[in-house]
């Protein structure tokens, strides 16, 4: 497999980045080398394998250390207290909401039109 | 480099200091704090200001007789684990400004013994990196020769303890980013059992397969930090209910004669570098003389480890950076943009080049029609690695393999060429994927002095068998 430009360009889309011109000159044979590193991987046969899924059902215990006899449980979804200082963190603050941007633009672009 | 009663302690000596009043926190404390703030490698990101504060609490509470297991005992942390009120930048432009709100599970419970926090250290932008070039703080210089990288991704870490500015350090790994720089810095390194210890606060890189562990200078040191670090967490649902095994006591208590070693045979490949290769020899020869039976092995699945490696953890780095869009926290655009503008203005500027190379191949492998191909086929080649491991594991108690296939290389030497660096990873990777736990030991230097590290792999909940080994081996050879 190789990517060319207009797929990086696409792939970029989709990641929603913006790449620098320099990016945009080196991805190419960069991402495609390692495409072709895993064709190794592309023509094995593993037809009759299980994927892997995930290392948790292996677990004796739930969460909150019951025996699960080898089901995986849930902890209970309980509501709790959340720390006041990751509003410090916040990009824009208007009375205690995070302001973000407008999210319905084009929708509203067609309204105002009207 | 003068010597003094500070110089290259472990946590033994640093608890004896203070207990005999050699020294106190405060003035070890200080003495590494010069040594960071004069520091030419670039270590550091961000030194904790509360750190002096804490030594004098430490040192009333040594005065009081009340000693916990680390109460005054500095330590290093990679600047990818959360500590509360301070900076957690992920060595990206991305968090720069970043402060943490909670601490990470792991380090709140060495704090709760006592540690006290020097300074987060630099590393590869959100731990993705063999060579700790891919910084936006900078690379991080090898104390050893400083035109050489210290490894990646936690460079910083393995630095700092190299160059004497922390006793222990903690890092993260990935696919190999505590063991290499361990061995590209002459250092004891540990990459615990998937599930050993908790990741909660640990910044998410690919989640399946990150764990947090220690640095240090002795094996020893590595067994008393995982003692306290180990064990479940209710904030992460991976961390095991596994019973933490005394692994300090274990370690004077086993004895390692019992242990059978296997060498796979798919590690000692022409590839290898000649004095890696006499270095493992020279530990093979000894083991035989301690009549340790060590029979070769064969992981028949190896050479595809890599591969599968680079498809699955790009894949996991695409979604868990998503939330990495400027709209709560980290770097934002102050332009009124709309949305899909602002996430890629914010991402373009935030994320390094490497960054957004691991994203987009994440995002290709995910995206339709190629699912099957790449993601799902990396998947079932993790099945047959377990399974390789699992076979192996049924005959030996430990492998032994070299750490990485050459010592410590130059600075911009694999830049420009991605696949190059991603092969320096090519002997850690397959303990990721199979979720097994892996030891870093120095041995020796080569022919330009740069320090070589050899590997020991231990089937899951199996670290005692790498300590046990491992201790034995530094005090013998």
């Amino acid at each position: 497999m190789s990517l060319n430009k207009e797929e990086i360009l696409k792939i970029a889309n989709l990641a929603k980045l913006e790449l620098s011109a320099e990016e945009i000159a080196a991805f190419p044979n960069q991402l495609s080398d390692v495409l072709a590193y895993f064709d190794k991987l592309t023509s094995l046969n593993l037809k009759n394998v299980e994927p892997f899924i995930s290392e948790l059902g292996f677990s004796d215990f739930s969460p909150t250390g019951e025996k699960s006899g080898g089901k995986y449980l849930l902890r209970a979804d309980e509501v709790g207290q959340s720390d006041a200082s990751i509003k410090d963190q916040f990009v824009k603050v208007e009375d205690d909401y995070l302001v973000v941007p407008q999210v319905l633009a084009r929708f509203d672009a067609r309204r105002t039109k009207k | 480099m003068t010597e003094n009663k500070f110089s290259n302690l472990n946590i033994e000596q640093i608890l004896a200091g203070f207990k005999n009043k050699t020294f106190s926190s405060f003035e070890l404390t200080s003495y590494y704090l010069d040594k960071i703030k004069n520091d030419k490698l670039n270590a550091f990101i961000s030194i904790n200001d509360q750190v002096l504060a804490e030594a004098k609490k430490a040192d009333s509470k040594i005065a009081q007789g009340e000693m916990a297991k680390l109460t005054g005992v500095p330590i290093a942390i990679k600047d990818i684990l959360l500590v509360k009120g301070q900076r957690a930048t992920g060595a990206s432009k991305m968090l720069e400004n970043y402060i943490a709100p909670y601490t990470a599970t792991a380090i709140k419970k060495l704090e709760d013994q006592g540690a006290i926090i020097l300074g987060k250290t630099n590393c590869d932008e959100f731990a993705m990196g063999a060579s700790n070039e891919n910084s936006a703080f900078g690379p991080v210089l090898n104390p050893h020769d400083t035109s050489r990288v210290p490894g990646g991704s936690s460079g910083g870490s393995a630095a700092a303890i190299a160059a004497d500015l922390a006793p222990i350090a903690l890092g993260t790994d990935t696919g190999g980013s505590i063991r290499q720089p361990a061995a590209f810095c002459g250092l004891v390194g540990l990459k615990p059992s998937y599930g050993r210890v908790s990741r909660y606060g640990s910044m998410a890189m690919a989640s399946s397969l990150d764990q947090i562990g220690p640095f240090s200078k002795s094996v020893k040191d590595a067994a008393y930090l995982l003692q306290i670090m180990a064990g479940r967490d209710k904030y992460d649902l991976s961390a095991s209910y596994n019973v933490v095994p005394d692994y300090f006591s274990l370690l004077k208590n086993q004895e390692p004669r019992k242990l059978k070693v296997g060498l796979p045979k798919e590690y000692f490949s022409d590839a290898l570098a000649p004095s890696i290769k006499q270095a493992l020899d020279k530990t093979i020869d000894f083991l035989q003389e301690q009549k340790i039976v060590v029979e070769k092995v064969s992981l028949p699945y190896t050479e595809y480890a890599l591969a599968a490696y680079y498809i699955l953890m790009p894949a996991e780095v695409s979604s868990n950076l998503a939330r990495l869009d400027g709209l709560r926290f980290g770097h934002h655009e102050n332009n009124d943009l709309n949305l899909d503008d602002w996430y890629k203005k914010v991402r373009a500027a935030g994320f390094s080049a490497e960054s957004k190379r691991r994203i987009m191949l994440g995002t290709y492998i995910l995206s339709a029609g190629y699912y099957d191909a790449y993601y799902k086929q990396a998947q079932k080649l993790r099945t047959v690695i377990k399974q390789d491991f699992q076979k192996v594991f049924a005959k030996v108690d430990v492998l032994l393999t070299p750490t990485t296939p050459t010592t410590a290389f130059k600075l911009g030497e694999k830049l420009a060429d991605p696949l190059s660096m991603y092969l320096a990873d090519i002997f850690t990777v397959s303990a990721n994927i199979a979720g097994i736990c892996g030891l870093s030991l120095p041995m020796g230097v080569d022919e330009n002095n740069l320090p070589i590290g050899i590997q020991l792999l231990a089937d899951s909940f199996q670290e005692e068998k790498l300590f046990s080994l491992g201790n034995f081996i530094e005090q013998n050879i």
